[in-house]
């Protein structure tokens, strides 16, 4: 099972990395983009459709991203009251909230697939580049099953493991205080 | 049951949920769906409205400034920019009395106006100045809550993370709305300036203090942080002159200050990769709970409660000023545990339509710029107030030793700063407004 979990976690760091790479290319398509629109009078112009590019990339790098983000556990949750609670219970919602991320990323990740199948039946073209929208859907995909892959390593884990609940007690000067040494949104977010 | 009483009752069970600590995305995602069902009696609909409904949440181009003003910020942590940006800071004020904690406060600024994120800005200007702060024997409770305070400057400041999802939650302007926050931003800077000044004289803080610089230093120290005063100006500028959009000026600013990183030798391989996950990381995070969001909204929407809500406000009669305040407090109160986005994300479609129905005197897209900054300073307030002060915990986290008792202590002359503050603006709107009415 460990091996299973180093296995995902390298994978959707390679994908996060990827979801990095192509919201880069962004940036150096949007840069290109501006400059062209500037100096329109040369002859020169905007790339067609950099809007429809940017809406395509941004679909393309959020869902790349999000087996990093679950496999990290990087979920904004709110844990003032639950310091204060059992530890078995908060285990019990711990491993509840895990099977629901299961669940709605399955939800996602299936109802993604209908919308992809649709979509090709359908030949839905973007407005200005004519892609045909099943491109943007296929490319998802992948991001979109590795997450349901994270969040079931996730479930597994919290179940079997259980991990010390023990949170600092805030009133008290010594303690150990929770690692916010990486800029994140807060919450619960332990890196792997 | 009718749908509407379906949509009240929505709220206690997504707190009850919330409190358990259920992530925030897993519970407005699963009240959401079960809502809907509720109300439409049927999987059907759900589902397939679920085909497109991630897709269509994920490729919206307005979003996508999100992930690029949030690189922006990451390439600016690793630029070196921080460094520069304090000893300019110290050559202008560090003569003062609290001089450095003054520097401090500027630095913050200054980091600000190129980095939307406030936890960012709090731990890379942290790194800089807390050990500086310390060095020069300021007390344990000032410096870090002097850091924790400066770091919401990273959002108050434009270009800001926190207003872009207020922007497209409310449907708008980013540009207009980033003018209106500069005055307010200004004076987040300013009160915090005065909150130190009075603590190094009334609280017995024992510091040792800098030799006034001279002018020839000022200029040189100032000519050192051009890249940050030039990719502001560019960023902020060109949104104001039309000469891009805001998500093309995030790409350009992230472009820009990627490349300031780069010549100053903050980015190898290592970090580089670290950049691209922490974006990532805080990318999915937003955007999870914005799913989370779109299923609990399109529940909301069936149940028509915002409508209903804003026309059950508008019967009670009540004086707008009153329920104005009774909103801001809520933000308050829920910023005592939870973060400035997911409280805006959770509570602007029920608030903003009860906004939409108050009479201020100000025309209506006026009053919901100026709500936006309102709304902005308040939630920015929770990152600071116990028990869950995500600022203060990040510079707690630099400085170990210090307990975090002592660092709550030491904010609250800042919050009080912040509480003025927004009543200033509240009584005059024209603050920031002002410079709207100026340019527009």
């Amino acid at each position: 099972m460990t091996t299973i979990k180093t296995f995902i976690t390298a994978a959707a760091r390679v994908f996060a990395l990827i979801g990095g790479v192509v919201l880069l290319l962004m940036v150096v398509m949007t840069i290109i983009s501006v400059i062209g629109r500037g100096i329109n009078a040369y002859g020169l112009g905007p790339i067609p459709g950099d809007f429809e590019l940017v809406e395509f990339g941004s679909a393309f790098v959020i869902f790349w991203i999000l087996p990093w983000a679950q496999i990290s556990n990087a979920h904004v949750a709110v844990d003032v009251l639950a310091r204060h609670f059992p530890k078995k219970f908060n285990h019990v919602v711990t491993w509840v909230s895990q099977g629901l991320m299961l669940i709605i990323a399955g939800l996602v990740a299936y109802q993604l697939t209908l919308g992809f199948s649709d979509k090709l039946n359908y030949g839905e073209m973007s407005f200005i580049l004519m892609i045909p929208v099943w491109w943007g859907y296929l490319a998802v995909l992948p991001g979109a099953y590795l997450w349901v892959l994270a969040a079931l390593i996730g479930l597994f884990y919290s179940i079997l493991i259980k991990p010390d609940y023990d949170k600092p007690d805030y009133d008290k000067p010594d303690h150990d205080k929770p690692d916010f040494n990486k800029p994140n949104m807060g919450g619960q977010h332990d890196q792997p | 049951m009718t749908s509407l009483d379906l949509g009240i009752m929505a709220f206690p069970v997504l707190v009850v949920l919330i409190l358990l600590r259920v992530p925030i995305m897993v519970s407005m995602f699963v009240v959401g769906i079960v809502g809907q069902y509720l109300v439409l009696g049927n999987w059907v609909p759900i589902l397939a409205q679920m085909k497109t409904l991630s897709y269509s949440s994920f490729s919206s181009y307005s979003l996508s400034v999100v992930p690029l003003f949030l690189l922006m910020g990451q390439f600016a942590s690793r630029g070196g920019l921080s460094t520069s940006l304090f000893t300019a800071a110290t050559k202008m004020v560090g003569h003062h009395r609290g001089g450095v904690a003054l520097s401090s406060i500027a630095a913050c600024g200054g980091f600000g106006a190129i980095c939307g994120s406030s936890l960012a800005t709090a731990a890379t200007m942290g790194q800089v100045a807390l050990p500086e702060l310390r060095r020069y024997g300021y007390s344990d409770r000032l410096s870090t809550a002097v850091l924790a305070a400066g770091g919401t400057l990273g959002v108050l400041i434009p270009p800001s993370v926190v207003l872009v999802i207020y922007a497209i939650l409310t449907e708008q302007n980013i540009a207009k709305l980033f003018i209106v926050a500069f005055v307010p931003g200004f004076l987040a800077i300013l009160g915090y300036m005065i909150t130190v000044s009075v603590m190094v004289r009334i609280g017995g803080e024992k510091e040792t203090r800098n030799a006034k610089a001279t002018w020839a230093e000022r200029r040189k120290a100032l000519t050192d942080i051009w890249p940050v005063i030039s990719i502001f100006l560019l960023v902020i500028g060109g949104i104001y002159l039309g000469w891009f959009t805001p998500t093309e000026a995030a790409a350009i600013g992230a472009g820009a200050t990627g490349l300031v990183a780069w010549f100053n030798g903050g980015l190898n391989r290592q970090s580089f990769e670290d950049a691209l996950l922490e974006t990532a990381t805080s990318t999915a995070m937003i955007f999870m709970i914005l799913l989370g969001a779109a299923v609990f909204n399109s529940f909301l929407a069936f149940t028509r409660l915002p409508f209903e809500a804003a026309g059950f406000v508008t019967e009670l009669g009540l004086n707008p000023w009153l329920i104005l305040v009774v909103m801001l407090v809520v933000y308050l109160i829920l910023g005592c545990v939870m973060d400035s986005l997911s409280m805006i994300i959770l509570t602007i479609p029920v608030f903003f339509p009860v906004f939409q129905t108050l009479d201020f005197g100000l025309p209506p897209e006026e009053a919901a710029l100026w709500f936006g900054i309102l709304v902005l300073i308040v939630v920015e307030v929770g990152l600071i107030t116990p028990p869950v002060g995500l600022n203060l915990f990040v510079i707690n986290a630099l400085a170990k030793d210090v307990p975090l008792a002592e660092s709550f202590k030491g904010i609250i002359p800042f919050v009080i700063s912040d509480i003025v503050r927004v009543i200033l603006l509240m009584a005059f709107p024209i603050l920031s407004l002002g410079l709207l009415r100026l340019l527009f």
